[in-house]
């Protein structure tokens, strides 16, 4: 009787394990992240002084305050970055900004106020909190990947684009700035294999 | 018979737990690096105070002249005062007023900052593009407080402006230069001539670019 109600523990133990697998898995097992462009603001103008803003979206326009303006013939483009994860899987990514440190000479004139996450149309992105985003992905058409014939899963690759939002102050003389931001996979839930 | 299908189920347990490990092993690839890039630079500034030619006292009617009076405004550098000359004309029955309501003449002052060009030359451009006269018009003259519209403009008033072609910056960038310019004054004004007039625009653009 001890014995049988041990098992019982043992394999709803176990079967929870399974579970957590499939339903929310932490360990963000099968997904595979890798950095495709940079995130390019180009050259920004404004008076010495002078405050303002600018927004890049997924598709690399910006859009400034009135006192702000992009420098011509400097390229301005989103950041993008390739997932690959399950199929149908929805995943939480979380974007952290680094300070690039002794390098970065702009930090108090220009102030990244938000990142921003944009999918493909069959890719549904929702912002949770500020720097953590839901990325639902959609059924694989192909089958499993080849390269990796001993995977469980069918996969879906898909480009997720990187927007900003950033406060900048007019500088008296020419900077340039850099940040890194890491993104990493905190969760994924696998609605079914 | 139980305990064998007993042992069986929790090695088939085992074996779950076992993969399981197996698959966290690949997570260290979920997380990845993106750059951002920007640069700031300072957007070059430009900016011009009007000229004032002044308020004169001109006798009505024929002064006696053949051509109308010329007021030369001028201005020895950036930190003195202007200066009135009649350079051309008569300039009997023609006096610059000197009531301290009406501001006295001042050169037009245009500075420029931030620029990218240091201890080098910008070129300034002017529309219209040559010295052709101003043809004055009856408006309001904000130097000249209490100085009503003149009823009829009176014929021949004009202005000239002389513009510099380049100024020099200093090492932050920094310029300054000064426009000034003449006056005719006519003969033979009536008592609807009197008061205040302006000039259309005059339209300066600097460029860090020979254009």
């Amino acid at each position: 009787m001890i014995m049988r109600r041990l098992m019982a523990l043992m394999l709803a133990a176990t079967s929870l394990h399974s579970m957590s697998l499939l339903a929310a898995d932490s360990g963000c097992e099968g997904v595979f992240i890798s950095a495709v462009y940079p995130l390019n603001l180009g050259v920004l103008q404004l008076r010495q002084g002078d405050t303002g803003w600018v927004f890049i979206d997924g598709t690399g326009a910006s859009t400034s305050s009135d006192l702000v303006s992009q420098a011509a013939n400097r390229p301005v483009s989103a950041g993008m970055i390739r997932v690959r994860a399950p199929e149908k899987s929805t995943l939480t990514l979380g974007l952290e900004v680094i300070d690039s440190g002794s390098e970065n000479l702009g930090t108090k004139a220009f102030k990244i106020n938000s990142l921003h996450v944009y999918g493909a149309n069959n890719v549904k992105v929702r912002q949770l909190v500020p720097g953590r985003f839901e990325i639902t992905l959609p059924e694989s058409v192909s089958g499993l990947p080849a390269d990796r014939p001993d995977t469980q899963y069918r996969e879906v690759s898909t480009d997720l684009h990187i927007g900003i939002e950033a406060s900048l102050t007019g500088v008296s003389q020419p900077i340039e700035t850099h940040y890194s931001v890491d993104v990493s996979c905190l969760a994924i839930t696998q609605l079914s294999r | 018979m139980k305990t064998k299908n007993q042992r069986r189920i929790l090695g088939l347990s085992l074996s779950a737990l076992l993969s399981l490990n197996v698959l966290t092993a690949k997570a260290e690839q979920a997380s990845s690096s993106i750059q951002i890039y920007a640069g700031l630079e300072p957007v070059m500034t430009f900016e011009c105070t009007a000229i004032n030619f002044g308020v004169y006292q001109v006798a009505r009617g024929d002064r006696g002249i053949s051509e109308p009076t010329r007021a030369s405004l001028s201005k020895a550098n950036a930190s003195s005062q202007a200066a009135i000359a009649f350079t051309k004309g008569n300039n009997n029955k023609i006096a610059l007023s000197n009531k301290p309501e009406y501001g006295q003449p001042q050169a037009g002052t245009c500075t420029v900052r931030s620029s990218q060009v240091r201890n080098g030359s910008l070129y300034i451009t002017r529309d219209p593009v040559d010295s052709t006269a101003m043809a004055f018009s009856e408006g309001s003259n904000p130097f000249a407080s209490g100085l009503a519209l003149a009823k009829t403009k009176a014929n021949g008033i004009e202005g000239y402006a002389t513009v510099p072609t380049t100024v020099t910056t200093n090492s932050d960038g920094d310029g300054v230069f000064t426009i000034v310019g003449e006056l005719d004054i006519p003969n033979n004004l009536t008592a609807d001539n009197y008061g205040s007039y302006k000039a259309p625009a005059l339209t300066i653009t600097v460029s860090e670019t020979q254009p």
